[in-house]
């Protein structure tokens, strides 16, 4: 199963985890299972109409999705979705 | 090209004696700029490093004054300045440490009113900025005025950093091209960052900013840094031009600077604000009259568990902001109620869940459980 490497924006509502093993073998599928396992990030990564949050980025391995296959990117048992919000502390 | 000088070769030896800096390349840090937005946690250790490399002319931009919340990680600043603008403790930090360089300050905040005027005499950006309006201006104006902007941001653990120079590659905003919703990315102040984590961020923005200004090496410029300091990982993601950037795309229709505060729905500036209404606040003191009174009101404490272990109000009940809108069910609607944070600003989302929730009797604690200890329980510490 793809691993999903999440920010510390994120892990509070994963357990303090920094990456998580899913099932999916799209972008779509695998952030569904993510939501499906941790409601409460549904609303940090996609807004009240579903798109995709403008703030956050993601990237399959090194690649960001807008250059592949947006969420319908595939994903493969060794492939990592990396979770990518904007943060602005300094 | 101003020379070095006997002392100068002297203070860099080392720079000297490797091959890809060498005399020449001192010569060239020595008649270089840079400008420092920001004299935080990532000015700290960028302006230190940039000092010691002997950059020869240093810009320093900040509006704020050093507070002792700032002495966790602002490594250039320290209790002797407490209370001091900050752009003067860093100079005098800096001067002290390198005595050769000029350093210039610019005691105000850097807005689209003087941003191009401050930036244009620079000859690389350095983002040490801690909030998203001021982040998108720094941007704006480093592809205005075509000149490379080395990024950095922190939160808790996680560190990015990178080199945009929209001349030959992507900018801030074909990454982000929007900023998040108000409220949904906390800034340090909200939700904490790890002391050193912007000295290693920062030192990294030195180390670019050092690499452009002598033509070295193979910068971030088309990469991004994600460092996580818990389980000490550095990985790199790939950045590209996005064609339709607003800013530096070929059809960019952003030409000049814009209302950044309007634009990202925040002040530019990370300090808790309390956006409640006047007519849903409550100071401390209304507070603590209403307390005595028969039918106290339910106090809503919105912070994190740990946090309760600094400071709490007996009777409190805790349901983090995190899970609110998720565990309204728990409350009722019908009973009065007043919600507080730390400083005001969680508690005042809080307020906007509860309303369009319907909650009616619901007012916030203005200034958090800080105001409280202040005026009038000062057994308990401020944070």
């Amino acid at each position: 199963m793809p691993f999903v490497r999440v920010p510390a924006l994120f892990r509070y509502y994963l357990n303090q985890q920094t990456q998580v093993s899913l099932p999916g073998a799209s972008v779509q599928e695998t952030l569904q299972a993510l939501i499906a396992a941790y409601p409460a990030i549904g609303p940090h990564l996609f807004d009240s109409q579903g798109r995709l949050r403008r703030h956050i980025n993601l990237f399959v391995n090194s690649e960001n999705i807008r250059s592949l296959n947006e969420l319908e990117t595939a994903l493969s048992a060794e492939d990592v979705l990396k979770i990518l919000p904007s943060v602005t502390g300094g | 090209m101003t020379p070095l000088t006997k002392d100068e070769i002297l203070r860099y030896s080392r720079h000297l004696l490797i091959p890809e800096v060498g005399l020449s390349g001192q010569e060239k840090l020595k008649n270089a700029s840079a400008l420092v937005i920001g004299t935080g946690g990532l000015g700290s250790p960028v302006s230190l490093y940039l000092a010691a490399a002997g950059v020869g002319r240093i810009g320093l931009v900040d509006y704020d004054v050093v507070d002792s919340t700032n002495l966790q990680r602002q490594i250039v600043h320290g209790s002797a300045t407490l209370g001091q603008r900050k752009v003067d403790s860093a100079k005098a930090r800096l001067q002290d440490l390198n005595p050769g360089i000029h350093i210039e300050t610019y005691d105000l905040p850097f807005t689209a009113a003087n941003a191009l005027q401050i930036a244009a005499d620079y000859d690389v950006l350095i983002d040490g900025t801690d909030n998203f309006p001021t982040r998108y201006l720094s941007n704006d104006t480093a592809v205005l005025l075509g000149k490379p902007l080395v990024y950095g941001s922190i939160f808790r653990f996680d560190g990015q950093a990178s080199l945009f120079d929209a001349r030959s590659g992507p900018c801030y905003r074909c990454l982000f091209p929007e900023p998040p919703p108000p409220g949904l990315v906390p800034t340090c102040a909200e939700g904490g960052v790890l002391g050193v984590l912007p000295g290693v961020i920062g030192s990294i923005q030195a180390t670019e900013a050092l690499k452009v200004l002598l033509g070295i090496g193979e910068t971030l410029q088309g990469r991004l840094l994600l460092y996580n300091a818990l389980d000490m990982s550095f990985d790199f993601v790939s950045l590209r031009k996005n064609p339709k950037c607003r800013v530096c795309g070929p059809q960019a229709d952003i030409k000049e600077l814009i209302d950044y505060e309007a634009f990202c729905g925040v002040p530019g500036h990370d300090h808790e604000i309390d956006s409640s209404a006047a007519e849903e606040n409550l100071s401390a003191r209304q507070l603590a009259r209403r307390l005595q009174e028969s039918a106290a009101p339910l106090l809503l404490d919105v912070r994190e568990p740990h946090e309760l272990e600094i400071s709490h109000l007996p009777g409190a009940l805790n349901l983090p902001l995190g899970q609110l809108a998720a565990r309204l069910s728990e409350l009722d609607s019908a009973r009065e109620m007043v919600v507080f944070c730390k400083a005001g600003t969680r508690s005042a989302r809080a307020l906007e869940i509860l309303k369009s929730a319907g909650f009616r009797r619901v007012k916030n604690l203005q200034g958090g459980i800080n105001a409280w200890a202040r005026e009038i329980d000062p057994s308990l510490p401020v944070y």
